[in-house]
């Protein structure tokens, strides 16, 4: 039991790897690892004692496909080949000792069987957001639960279970079932079965295995579902609570899959078989057949991974966009988003996305008239955005043609089938197999914070993060959707850009307005990876569907990943199909050689030494097939050079967040206990919330302000959403930076907003350098910021912030004009003023440095959320418009570099006599 | 693995026979099912044997058949045992003795030796037995409330009442666990197995002891809670909820039980008697007649309604007038939940009863003279002491009284007010405490226990479908009958000052001095030629509740109009106690000698207990209730809420029913004869979908003249897709949202919630009648069936309560569509 225990508790760690269903959890996953090896060890000490490692340097041949697979392999990824090169060497270097010994067997055997196991995480998710359901099984449960004698019904796909309160209807996914570990645990199974000797024992036990987690994954909802409703009747009666993490929580999930260490180590015992297939160097000669399997297996995981991941590279077009008004009353694109025009459409307004693409392409917009194809023949890539109108026959079958002749068709949909957007779109996208749903989809335990990694969580400088990913999504850091709908898909040839794990999704209400359902836990919401973004090739040309179009409203638009992804979509379709049978040809290649694979090891029956020998050539070559496909994107896709200049300004995020303090592990495992067993601590109360890491990155104290990057902003009064916003009223972008040193060697104007973290040397080196050819840089600050770091920026030219703070009205410094009036503000000392006191005390000044500009501003408690009106979508009134003024004129002057000027043009606007007493105070200082 | 298989039984029977505490109770049996379905997996395969029954490697046992048999005759076993896990939880634990002992001949297939299942089944069945008697015969009961008393009064403080009823006392787990290891030992004779088996014993106790201690010491006070309790202590507190206790038990009983079987599983002993076949066959022969005679014997017969004081015998009612509370039935003049009165229609339901009578102002030689039934609730005032005697003599002299009283009742502040609510029963063995019986999950669910009766035996508790709430429990003794118990709540104790928050109720919260478990809500007694029923709550009589427990108060009506007993005599009690209680020596007996009694005897508890609830349901079913009855139908699992009041309840339906004439009901089974009785049916949203006998039923029944009113949209039409198909009708795909139009040629302007096109099949013969429609497409259509009609609403939602009648109000506009709707159409097709 102890080695089933080992098999099934490295299966279960692969739970907390992945942000399957709530974000992965690298201290789990270790620790399910390492209890997997330390049953190993107890396991298979009488197997060390007996194998042979008389040859055992043999074994080092497996430290180069692991050496290759942990430079290029995703972190969690890692676990298997690291413990296969500790049971490599702890073998290679035991001799007699029975510890290392017995190390490296159990850290051999659990290395191989997570490396094995690699894939499937991929595969199901694949499997499972395309085919979500689950055939039968709520009729086998119907029936269970009538014999039982429970008021349940069954239609329409549907379980039904009464109870007081409510029918809870449950919609049966493979989700339900924990197909994701049960994968897991066959593959482990069916690998201890294969290295038995005896052959037919494979057939036997692989069957008795599928048979035992087949019917075990049905008595598992059979008593789940049971324990769902007794949560459900301590649910007190005004709390809407639905305990529907009962069928998602790693941890819940991972006990009730337990039993099956002692069931299958009841029904499938294969301690006898132990010895035999225990590693064993002193055969490995390397005959023709072993050669044959090492080259089949690594040329086809190899082949595998290019048919999976390569991504024809097209030949460039010429990059004439047209974008669709003419069927769309939403998100127009035809009314400047400027510094006159505010209010609800303002913000929910396409302008800056179409401006944007105008930098990068030839964009036309289509405003009225039939899209003919002699219209479409003018152009490269078609962007049809939440149409509200619906498209003519002729108008699909020339889209269809279009695309056939090479076009690239960009349609962005939105959730619940908002204003018809659905019912416009599907007729065309139905044409390539691809239709949006009629829904909402949430992230599990954020709800409408879905943020989506390209490449999973633990982003790497140095190997990048492209493995895997589309070519649209390698250049975007992380996605925050704004609540999509989910895109179904009628073929293989339909591949995902955005799949995203740890969602669930609400059908559409249709007694509400905008169909958008009231968002709460249900039984039926299915829950699982989804397809938000998906892409096909037809005939020459292309077509991309993504289903949350709110994203790139003017509000939303230009935050990171945003116009990445944006760019990568049309220039993705901006190309044309040339090498499009390498993904089929490699498939077939890599089914042709695995046949081969599977045919010389059953002659073989290799030992568990030389099985890893060959997981790790094949994983190995599987991840360099990854990389190289990656390599090739990166050369195709590189993301679009402007033709158009382009302003955009960067905020920096890397001096503005402190590291967060550690949680105690107590902490964190009381807090983890109570998110996931919530129903049995307390049912009746309210969940607590859960706070995942990257909420923690955005919300928590460590931030000096907050922007909504990951999600809502937590504090307003530290929120710097309108002003961030506003920027673009300017006809400037907005971006982001993490890495200052990095947005260093660009040339865009910096905002360094409420400095806490102390610059380094090289820092200052490189903001000096910046500056000195030409680069513009902002300090703002404020005295909330109580461990700002300016000062220690500003020192190093001759400026400085006051410590105490003042308050009163900022005058254009200069003019006697008056602008408004700020709370609470910092005196700047050093440089030329910008604004002042009406006492005169400069609370902006600019200096210029080489042939820069560096600005030292005190306002930036006047620009937060709550003092800027608290909507970017409300109509401001004159006060706050003077406050948006004030910045207006502060951002072109860090832009154009020309304070005299905007400070003149401000003046005109706010003539207002008021002239400061002592104007040049602040300079003499 | 063993301990494994061993931890997986005990767990399997634990659930089985409801001992782990609340886990809603036909879900235990899927835990038991599970369990025990692991339990035998983990064994299969395993061949070295726990105990030697029948001999050793030196001494064979002889072999009773030939080994081949084995595996066929154990999985029959098995499968019948496991199927009969399911039923009714009195007898459910011998289906599972069944399974252990099928799993049991599968070990000796190796080796002729009985497994540790032996033990488990007999063990098992004996523990069964106690169970059945528990829930069936009053003497148990009343003898496992005294053992729980007596022992919890050691920790608690207070010895009596105030104690752990058996449901939290643990005593079952503790009396299984002791079986167990009794039977083991006893089994073979064997010195260590003896002392093993007294280890375990002690350790038993001392975990028991430690339950008992650890429970009483952390039920702290409630108001210790809100004042200075620390963050660990709430913690422990909450965590150690009386509804985890007696699963913690059993968890802690696994312990010893699993280690006893693992420490005698190495050992061989020798058989120290040969089996005798002849002498186990022939207790066979004795084991399965006491069996079934002792379960006939507590089986208590519903009686023939006897002949009333009216006219050609018909039952004459007086519902006495005075209390507190009111006769009103809903009106068209108020809405919302205060507007559904609270007796008034009881003399309705008593009249479709087909009973005479009424409402009587006072209590008095002439008003009772004639009268067979007395009902009387929540009295205002003293009964004089003429009032008491009248009562008596009138139940002593064959009369039937119906008690209803209320939580923490008492006249004001005086002395001797809270015993206002026994002066009417003076005469019986049961009084009601001064207190509120409270649940630990609202409304009882789940935590019901019924007597095996005829005012009972229908009922489940899922639902509520007694209607007890929050009401006062009640001190009876033997012969009172406990008809309904509730296991998991506590009795909270009444002040005697009265606060104006909560009045004459203490902190609703169990306190050390507070009974814990088994309150009995509604008990009944004989008394002289007469009977009495008293129940704890007066909810489930209330209108609008009464709506869903009509089958429960219309059956205490009719069993007090019967010559049915509260139960059966104290002889019959004891005397199948004796008999079942030595069937189980039998069993003992027969199982050292390798006889298959234990097979038997649980066949022959499984066939009779369920005979035995089977006629008793078979007799105990009551005249259909005729008249303008409106059957809303729950039984086929209608998309709706059954609370009250939620959004998207129906409670509105019920009511508006009643405002239009009609006696609501719930129907809770789809009953032909009730339904052909009725005037109206009503459908929301069924998600179970009707059967083709359903169907027909449903087709005499408008054929007949009566209605049925469906109301579904497209997204909840698969439940109701063969009642339309049958009739040519669907609900189309085509969202209309929410919206509203006017009724053709009416100003009546129904606000549909979520509503769809309900079109017709042509091939069906004819477009259905169009009654109102939207944007040219029906929305409410009738199909004409013989005399009668199918009305279908293409909204499911459009009666729920946020878009009828809500708790404060309702939507005057459908009310409006109602009224007209009824008035129309729907009473078009009524006969």
């Amino acid at each position: 039991m102890i080695r089933w225990a080992a098999v099934i508790l490295a299966s279960l760690s692969w739970m907390f790897a992945f942000h399957q269903h709530i974000e992965e959890v690298p201290f789990r996953q270790w620790t399910l690892v390492m209890l997997a090896v330390l049953c190993s060890i107890v396991g298979l000490r009488h197997v060390a004692a007996t194998m042979d490692t008389t040859k055992r340097h043999r074994l080092l041949w497996g430290l180069v496909p692991l050496a290759v697979i942990l430079l290029l392999a995703l972190p969690a990824y890692r676990t298997g080949p690291t413990l296969l090169l500790v049971g490599v060497v702890s073998l290679a270097v035991a001799g007699g000792s029975m510890v290392m010994r017995s190390l490296g067997l159990a850290t051999m055997f659990v290395g191989a069987l997570l490396l094995l196991q690699s894939a499937t995480y991929w595969m199901t998710m694949g499997w499972t957001a395309r085919n979500p359901n689950v055939p039968y099984v709520g009729a086998i449960l119907y029936q269970l639960f009538s014999w039982l004698g429970a008021d349940v019904s069954y239609s329409g796909g549907r379980l039904g279970v009464r109870m007081m309160r409510s029918v809870h209807e449950f919609p049966f996914l493979w989700e339900h079932l924990a197909i994701f570990p049960l994968a897991q645990i066959w593959l482990a199974g069916a690998f201890v079965a294969w290295l038995s000797r005896a052959k037919q024992s494979f057939v036997v036990n692989v069957a008795k295995l599928t048979a035992t987690l087949g019917v075990y994954s049905i008595l598992r909802l059979f008593v789940l579902i049971p324990i769902f409703i007794t949560a459900m009747l301590f649910v007190k009666h005004d709390d809407d609570i639905v305990h529907v993490e009962i069928f998602w929580m790693p941890w819940i999930t991972a006990l009730t899959l337990l039993p099956l260490i002692p069931i299958l180590a009841r029904l499938m015992p294969w301690s006898a078989e132990t010895t035999e297939w225990a590693p064993n160097t002193q055969a490995w000669n390397f005959p023709k057949l072993r050669t044959t399997m090492v080259i089949a297996g690594s040329v086809a995981c190899f082949c595998a991974a290019v048919g999976v991941n390569y991504w024809d590279p097209g030949a460039r077009k010429a990059g004439r966009v047209l974008l669709d008004e003419a069927h769309s009353r939403w998100e127009r694109t035809d009314n400047p988003y400027t510094t006159d025009w505010y209010g609800h459409e303002s913000g929910y307004n396409y302008y800056c996305m179409a401006e944007y693409l105008k930098h990068f392409y030839d964009l036309d917009v289509n405003m009225d008239g039939e899209l003919t194809a002699d219209r479409l023949a003018n152009y490269d890539v078609l962007i049809l955005k939440t149409p509200t109108d619906q498209y003519s026959d002729e108008e699909l079958a020339a889209m269809e043609e279009f695309v056939h002749n090479g076009g690239g068709l960009f349609a962005l949909g939105e959730h619940t089938n908002v204003f018809g957007s659905s019912v416009a779109l599907n007729p065309i996208t139905r044409k390539f197999g691809i239709a949006f749903q009629y829904n909402s989809v949430f992230d599990l335990t954020r709800k409408w914070e879905q943020v989506h990694i390209p490449g999973g969580n633990k982003r790497n400088k140095i190997i990048p993060t492209r493995l895997g990913v589309h070519p649209i999504m390698q250049d975007v850091p992380f996605y925050k959707f704004a609540v999509s709908c989910s895109i179904a898909t009628d073929s293989w040839k339909i591949r995902p850009v955005i799949r995203s794990t740890g969602l669930w999704s609400l059908p559409i209400d249709y007694a509400a307005g905008n169909f958008y359902p009231h968002v709460e836990d249900l039984t039926y919401a299915r829950f699982g990876a989804y397809d938000q973004t998906v892409c096909t090739t037809a005939g020459e040309g292309r077509v991309v569907a993504f289903g949350d179009s709110t994203v790139y409203s003017n509000f939303l638009a230009f935050y990171p990943g945003k116009p990445e992804m944006l760019l990568g979509a049309v220039e993705w379709l901006n190309r044309t199909n040339s090498l499009g049978f390498v993904n089929p040809v490699m498939l077939v290649a890599f089914f042709v050689l695995f046949a081969v694979l599977i045919l010389a090891s059953w002659r073989l029956r290799p030992d568990l030494s030389f099985s890893g020998l060959v997981i790790a050539c094949g994983a190995g070559a599987a991840w360099f097939g990854m990389w190289t496909c990656a390599e090739l994107s990166a050369q195709s896709y590189a993301l679009p050079k402007a033709i158009r200049p382009v302003h955009t300004v960067v905020f920096d995020m890397d001096h503005s967040t402190k590291p967060a303090p550690e949680e105690s592990w107590m902490d964190a495992a009381t807090n983890a206990f109570e998110r996931e067993f919530a129903f049995f601590v307390d049912s009746g109360k309210k969940k607590p919330a859960i706070s995942p890491a990257l909420r923690k990155k955005n919300a928590n104290w460590p931030n000096s302000y907050e922007l909504p990057l990951f999600g809502f902003t937590q504090r307003y009064d530290a929120s710097y959403e309108i002003f961030y916003q506003w920027v673009l009223r300017l006809g400037y972008y907005t971006d982001v930076t993490f890495d200052l040193d990095e947005a260093l060697q660009r040339d865009d104007p910096i905002v360094l907003l409420k400095p806490q973290v102390p610059f380094g040397k090289e820092t200052l080196d490189n903001i000096r350098a910046f500056l000195t050819r030409g680069g513009s840089l902002m300090v703002l600050d404020a005295a909330s910021n109580e461990d700002s770091t300016a000062s220690q920026l500003l020192s190093e030219y001759d400026m400085s912030f006051a410590e105490q703070p003042t308050s009163g009205a900022i005058f254009v410094a200069d003019e006697n004009v008056r602008v408004c009036d700020s709370p609470t503000m910092l005196t700047v000392a050093g440089g030329t003023p910008v604004f002042a006191t009406q006492g005169g005390q400069a609370v902006t000044s600019v200096k210029e440095v080489g042939q820069g500009q560096i600005v030292a501003c005190g306002l930036a408690d006047r620009f937060i959320d709550t003092r800027m009106g608290s909507s970017s979508r409300a109509v401001p009134t004159p006060s706050i418009r003077a406050v948006f003024e004030l910045e207006f004129a502060l951002m072109r002057g860090l832009v154009e570099k020309n304070f005299d000027t905007q400070m003149k043009d401000l003046a005109n606007t706010f003539m207002v006599a008021a002239k400061p007493a002592n104007k040049n105070a602040a300079t003499d200082s | 693995m063993r301990f494994w298989s061993i931890s997986c039984a005990w767990f399997g029977v634990a659930f089985a026979a409801e001992a782990m505490g609340l886990f809603a109770h036909e879900l235990n049996a899927a835990a038991a099912v599970v369990l025990l379905i692991l339990s035998g997996i983990l064994w299969t395969g395993q061949t070295a044997s726990v105990q030697t029954v029948g001999g050793s490697e030196s001494h064979p046992a002889p072999k009773q058949q030939s080994p081949s048999s084995f595996p066929i005759i154990g999985l029959i076993i098995c499968i019948a045992g496991l199927l009969m896990v399911p039923s009714h939880w009195t007898i459910r634990l011998f289906g599972a003795a069944l399974w252990f002992w099928g799993l049991d001949i599968f070990a000796r297939r190796h080796t002729g030796h009985a497994t540790h299942f032996a033990a488990f089944a007999v063990a098992t069945t004996i523990f069964g037995t106690f169970q059945y008697l528990y829930g069936n015969s009053l003497t148990s009961w009343y003898f496992s409330q005294g053992v729980s008393n007596v022992l919890t009064g050691f920790v608690r403080e207070g010895s009596g009442v105030n104690t752990f009823g058996p449901t939290f006392s643990g005593i079952g787990l503790a009396a299984y666990a002791f079986l167990i290891v009794l039977v083991a030992s006893i089994l073979p004779s064997h010195r260590k197995f003896n002392q093993w088996g007294a280890i375990a014993a002690v350790a038993i106790a001392v975990i028991y002891a430690l339950y008992l201690g650890v429970f009483d010491k952390y039920q702290i006070d409630a108001e210790l809670l809100t004042a200075d309790t620390l963050t660990w202590q709430e913690s422990v507190w909450k965590f150690l909820h009386p509804l985890r206790m007696t699963g913690m038990l059993a968890i802690a009983l696994c312990v010893p039980i699993a280690i006893y079987f693992r420490a005698i599983s190495k050992l061989r002993v020798e058989s120290s008697r040969p089996k005798d076949d002849s002498r186990g066959f022939s207790l066979v022969w004795f084991a399965v007649p006491m069996v079934v005679v002792g379960v006939v014997l507590f089986v208590n017969t519903p009686g023939e309604h006897r002949a009333g004081k009216g006219i050609a015998g018909v039952t004459r009612y007086a519902l006495y007038k005075e209390g507190f509370h009111n006769w009103m039935t809903p009106n068209k003049q108020r809405y919302g939940s205060r507007s559904a009165g609270m007796f008034g229609n009881l003399p309705l339901m008593l009249d479709a009863m087909g009973w005479e009578g009424g409402l009587i102002d006072s209590l008095d030689d002439v008003s009772l003279a004639d009268r067979d039934v007395l009902f009387i609730a929540n009295p205002k005032d003293h009964l004089s002491g003429e009032q008491i005697a009248l009562i008596e003599n009138f139940v002593e002299e064959g009369g039937s009284l119906l008690m209803l009283g209320d939580h923490t009742w008492r006249k004001d502040d005086e002395p001797g007010g809270d015993k206002i609510l026994d002066e009417a029963i003076q005469n019986t063995s049961i009084s009601f405490n001064f207190d509120s019986a409270y649940y630990y999950i609202g409304g009882w669910l789940h935590s019901l226990q019924y007597w095996p009766h005829a005012t009972t035996v229908h009922l489940g508790d899922a639902t509520n479908e007694s209607g007890c709430v929050v009401g006062a429990s009640l001190d009876i003794k033997y012969p009172a009958t406990p008809l309904i118990v509730g296991r998991y709540g506590y009795a909270d104790k009444g002040v005697h000052v009265k606060t104006p928050q909560r009045g004459y109720m203490d902190n609703a919260a169990p306190d050390k001095d507070e009974r814990l478990g088994d309150m009995v809500l509604v008990a009944a007694e004989n008394v002289g030629k007469g009977k009495v029923v008293v129940v704890g709550d007066t909810s489930g009589f209330v209108n609008a509740i009464q709506t869903q427990t009509w089958r429960f108060t219309a059956r205490v009506f009719d069993w007090l109009a019967s010559t049915g007993q509260a139960t059966v005599a104290r002889w019959r009690d004891v005397l199948g106690i004796i008999l079942l209680l030595s069937a189980m020596g039998l069993i003992v007996r027969g199982t050292r000698n390798q006889t298959p009694v234990v097979p038997v005897a649980c066949v022959a508890m499984l066939i009779s207990g369920w005979g035995a609830r089977e006629y008793l349901a078979d007799n105990a079913k009551p005249t259909p209730l005729t008249g303008e009855v409106a059957l809303v139908d729950l039984s086929h699992v209608g998309l709706h809420s059954m609370e009250a009041w939620r959004d998207d309840a129906i409670s509105g339906i019920y009511l508006n029913l009643m405002r239009e004439g009609y006696f609501s009901l719930g129907a809770r089974d789809f009953d032909e004869d009730q339904l052909l009785a009725s005037k109206l049916f009503v459908t929301i949203a069924p998600s179970k979908p009707y059967s083709e006998s359903e169907i027909e039923s449903l087709d005499r029944f408008m054929n007949r003249g009566g209605t049925v009113l469906l109301t579904v949209g497209w997204e909840e039409k698969a439940g109701a897709t063969t009642l339309l198909q049958r009739y040519g009708l669907d609900v189309a795909y085509k969202p209309q949202g929410r919206a509203t139009n006017a009724i053709p040629g009416t100003t009546i302007m129904p606000n549909y919630w979520e509503v769809w096109p309900v079109v017709s099949d042509l091939a069906y013969g004819q477009a259905a009648e169009t009654i109102a429609s939207l944007r040219e497409d029906p929305t409410i259509v009738r199909r004409p069936v013989g005399a009668g009609q199918l009305v279908v609403i293409g909204d499911t939602k459009i009666f729920h309560c946020r878009n009828f009648e809500t708790e404060e109000g309702a939507i005057m506009p459908n009310v409006q569509f109602f009224n007209w709707l009824v008035n129309n159409v729907l009473k078009q097709g009524a006969i």
